[in-house]
């Protein structure tokens, strides 16, 4: 077996490049369901952060992390796809610009 | 091959940089959500390229599984219109203040994770700097030892997830049930 | 027990007042016989009350502290401790007594007064009630601040009561006028009140008594002291210059004008310093002061009385000129002989005001003595009466004027700081009262003028000026029991009230009422104020006495022959009049003086002060502060853009702002 050792610097770069590209979608992106996927990528990318600290320190807390988060996101996505249907059905629309309750 | 892991680190780094960056790019939910699901894939490679195999698994089945078929279950509900494709060109100048101030923020935390992890790792001793993912699978690696860990020290926080599970199905089901009713 | 019932016979009016007061915001008015029963009832049974309080617990309000009785705690602050706690002692229970015996009676007499006053009746009780209410708590209290209250409430009440009729300007603006004269007192009363917080460290009275008897304070701080408080007694009981409220006070109903501005409120000032006995009684220059002031409002109200034509007028100067007796004699130190005064007084004035309310209801609301005249023939019962209460007034011997006033002169006589010329302006006050009260007997039931035959004229007049009436008066108003019955009892107690002070001369020893303040104030007057009076021997005394029988007899015959024997009915043109009775008709000036020297500058700073200080400063500067604040808003709300991405900017932004300021700095 190869023994071959990835430096933690690489999946933190990584990490942070994907976290960014969510942030990116986020703000710039007018669909919803889009929007929502960005922060999926935003979410997995941290998950990648915890696996990588995990296999650094070899201790088995960052999978757990990992484990619950994984938990979370499938109800959050329920309950988000959810209300991005609710949305729909009131505004008929899934572009949030045209979604402007907050406006002051 | 001495360092096949860090060229399958760097090839599924570029997958998944590349795919991530189609999902913000594209301006068809529905490939947006296709390039999530090579991201997702990609991701458990680099999950059990790091040495969580059980994670890997994990991954493929609630990510790529569950959830987004969700997500192309409500795109085909009610978004695959062409009304509902952004022009992502016509948006240029806004992309452009967000991308420069997201690169601001990357230039600032790449500094700051090398410096530190010069500073801090690399001069005191006893703090490991790379992942040896091969010593690792032995401890942490078996689904044995994750399920030893959940069910003896995180058995609560478990109850409490699953808990969280079924609050979200209930309220996943009357968030969308309640405007239905007022539509009728 | 007796404390349960001294706090019910307090509260009692406040009852009523609540009832009537409820019952008279309705639209429709409740029936007058409710009314009654809440406004008359609970008076009545106050007073009933206060007898047999009297009667079974004789003993211990006769002592100095008087039967104490704790309601509920009101203030409770550092050393300010005030407590809605009552005391009835010597000085209270005379007082209540003419409160409540007064007010029952005037309450009664009411109920025939404004009975055509149907959607005002219960109004009208409610506030006669409220002003018992507080008049009790005026006397009663056991502290100063419970005075004040009471000080106050009975000044609201009056504002009240004098605006009654608050659709007419004149009666809106006479209750202003009260109010806004009681207030400056009140300042001074206030800052008298302080002072003595200050110097004693209490304002109850029982632990002020105990503060004056173990130690004294400065004179010259005592002067300021009762000064302050007398400026105070000046605005409520309508002493020089602030008397003016008064007079105009008279538009309210005449049962008003008996009780509040005559018989119980206006004596408010009186019974302070007799309250306050050890802080006026180690005063000696203020009490000149006093004894002064009130000799000079007496002469100046006397020579004003002298020439009014409204009968309620020339009852009102009077007033003022009796009060200006009383606080003579509060002001020598003769407590007896003007409290003595208080007592008599209220019964004859309130006589007098009640008669005049039946001489005005009979005549259809006439209240100008000269379209009276004659009506001895139509209401013989109140022609007597009036006759009673004027002899009374004017010092004629047996009834009981005679007495508290001579006693006063007799005082002010031997005052050793300007007495005689206290006596000197007694004296001819002494002649002026019984002119001008005569003058009004005669003016009102003699004369040849008939006032019934001048009332269908005045109606066929004003038929011919106006075309239609306001209805047709061809006959007296009936005047029945209840308006009756009250004047009777008053009279009978005008006849004899005097007795209780028999003079010195007469008996070869200390009046009984004298005697009786004497051992129930917390210092005795007589003892203390010794020294500020010359010794008098028994015919000197006499010829006073004789003298001031004299000028009043002197005072009768010439109304008589001014008014009956030449038939000499006052002009109604100006150019007719001397120069002097002008002067006397117009009431000196003092109205206009007052106009000239003190509101028209103070409207000028009013007005100046809303105009460039409140308009262009102050509102400018806030108006400023909004208008910036809107236009600050209006630029911040465009970040309000509702759209969901920019808000998720600001955080992103926030957060790298954040990381640059937290971990910028590593090196």
């Amino acid at each position: 077996m190869i023994i071959s050792e990835i430096p933690m610097s690489y999946v933190l770069i990584l990490t942070l490049l994907i976290f960014s590209i969510g942030i990116v979608g986020v703000l710039t992106r007018k669909n919803i369901i889009v929007i929502f996927m960005s922060v999926e990528l935003m979410l997995n990318s941290v998950n990648l952060l915890f696996v990588g600290y995990a296999r650094m320190w070899k201790n088995l807390e960052g999978e757990m992390a990992v484990f619950f988060v994984m938990a979370v996101a499938a109800a959050e996505a329920a309950v988000g796809l959810a209300l991005v249907i609710s949305i729909f059905r009131t505004f008929h629309t899934v572009d949030i610009t045209k979604i402007r309750e907050m406006k002051g | 091959m001495e360092n096949i892991k860090e060229i399958l680190f760097f090839l599924f780094a570029f997958i998944m940089t590349g795919s991530s960056v189609g999902v913000i790019m594209h301006k068809n939910p529905v490939k947006s959500a296709l390039f999530l699901v090579v991201f997702f894939v990609s991701l458990a490679s680099m999950f059990g390229l790091l040495g969580s195999e059980f994670l890997a698994v994990l991954q493929v089945l609630v990510y790529v599984g569950a959830i987004m078929v969700l997500f192309l279950f409500v795109i085909m509900l009610i978004a695959v219109r062409d009304e509902n494709f952004e022009n992502i060109g016509s948006r240029f100048g806004k992309t452009m203040v967000v991308s420069l101030l997201i690169t601001a923020f990357l230039i600032q935390m790449t500094a700051l994770v090398s410096v530190h992890f010069k500073n801090k790792i690399d001069t005191s001793a006893g703090y490991e700097r790379t992942i040896d993912a091969s010593a690792n699978i032995k401890i942490t690696g078996h689904a044995e030892n994750i399920s030893f860990q959940l069910f003896e020290k995180y058995l609560l926080p478990f109850e409490v997830i699953s808990l969280v599970l079924l609050v979200g199905v209930i309220g996943a089901v009357v968030i969308a049930k309640k405007n239905r009713r007022k539509l009728e | 027990m007796s404390e349960a019932l001294l706090i019910t016979a307090i509260w009692l009016p406040f009852i009523g007042f609540l009832f009537n007061g409820l019952f008279s915001l309705k639209k429709e008015p409740i029936s007058q016989k409710a009314v009654i029963l809440f406004g008359v009832g609970s008076v009545l049974l106050s007073f009933i009350i206060f007898v047999i309080l009297t009667i079974s617990e004789n003993a211990i309000i006769m002592s100095k502290t008087g039967l104490g009785a704790h309601f509920f705690t009101w203030i409770d602050v550092g050393h300010l401790k005030s407590d809605f706690a009552y005391k009835l002692d010597g000085l209270s229970v005379f007082m209540a007594w003419i409160v409540t015996g007064i007010g029952m009676l005037i309450h009664i007499y009411s109920t025939g007064y404004m009975e055509e006053e149907k959607p005002h009746f219960a109004r009208f009780f409610a506030y006669l009630n409220l002003f018992i209410f507080a008049m009790l708590h005026l006397v009663l209290g056991d502290s100063l601040p419970l005075l004040f209250l009471g000080w106050e409430g009975v000044g609201l009440c009056s504002y009240l009561l004098i605006g009654f009729d608050y659709d007419k300007d004149f009666a809106a603006e006479a209750g202003k006028k009260a109010f806004i004269t009681n207030r400056i007192g009140d300042a001074g009363f206030l800052i008298g009140m302080f002072l003595l917080f200050q110097h004693t460290g209490t304002l109850n009275y029982d632990i002020m008594n105990k503060f004056f008897s173990e130690n004294s304070l400065d004179t010259s701080l005592l002067n300021l002291i009762a000064i302050c408080l007398f400026i105070g007694a000046m605005g409520k009981s309508a002493q020089f210059p602030l008397y003016v409220w008064l007079p105009d006070a008279m538009a309210g109903p005449t049962p008003v004008s008996a009780l509040i501005h005559a018989a119980t409120m206006v004596t408010a000032g009186v019974f302070m310093i007799a309250r306050l006995a050890p802080v006026f009684l180690g005063a000696p220059e203020a009490s000149t002061f006093i004894a002064f002031v009130g000799g000079f409002t007496a002469l100046l109200s006397a020579l004003i009385a002298l020439t009014q034509t409204d009968i309620k007028k020339v009852l009102a100067y009077s007033t003022v000129s009796q009060l200006g007796y009383m606080f003579m004699a509060m002001g020598v130190g003769a407590y007896g002989a003007g409290l003595f005064h208080l007592m008599t007084h209220a019964f004859f004035k309130a006589l007098l005001f009640l008669g005049s309310g039946a001489v005005i209801i009979a005549l259809h609301h006439e209240q100008d003595m000269r379209r009276m005249g004659g009506l001895y023939k139509h209401i013989k019962l109140v022609a007597i009466l009036f006759w009673i209460a004027a002899i009374a007034i004017s010092g004629i011997p047996g009834l009981s004027g005679f007495f508290s006033k001579d006693m006063i002169l007799e005082m002010a006589f031997t005052y050793k700081y300007g007495g005689s010329i206290l006596f000197l302006m007694g004296f001819l006050t002494a002649i002026l009262t019984s002119f001008y009260i005569f003058r009004l007997i005669f003016l009102t039931f003699h004369t040849s003028g008939d006032a019934v035959k001048k009332m269908k004229e005045a109606i066929h007049h004003h038929h011919d000026e106006h075309g239609h009436g306001h209805g047709h008066h061809e006959t007296l108003h009936p005047l029945r029991w209840n308006i009756l019955g009250p004047l009777v009892i008053l009279g009978v107690l005008s006849v004899f009230g005097g007795y209780v002070g028999l003079p010195h001369v007469i008996t070869h020893q200390t009046p009984g009422i004298v005697q009786y303040f004497d051992k129930v104030l917390a210092v005795p007057p007589t003892e203390l104020s010794k020294s500020w009076h010359n010794h008098i021997d028994g015919g000197l005394a006499y010829s006073l006495m004789f003298g001031s029988i004299l000028v009043a007899f002197i005072g009768l015959l010439f109304a008589w022959f001014r008014y009956e024997k030449q038939n000499n009915i006052p002009s109604e043109d100006s150019k007719k009049r001397s120069f002097f009775v002008n002067l006397s008709f117009n009431k000196f000036f003092v109205d206009e003086i007052y106009e000239i020297f003190l509101l028209k500058p103070i409207k000028k700073l009013a007005v100046f002060s809303y105009k460039v200080i409140d308009d262009k400063i102050i509102d400018a500067f806030v108006d400023a502060l909004g208008k910036n604040t809107l236009k600050i808003g209006s630029v911040f709300r465009k970040m309000q853009t509702g759209i969901t991405a920019h808000y998720a900017f600001y955080i992103a932004a926030g957060t790298l702002l954040l990381t640059v300021i937290i971990y910028g700095g590593i090196k």
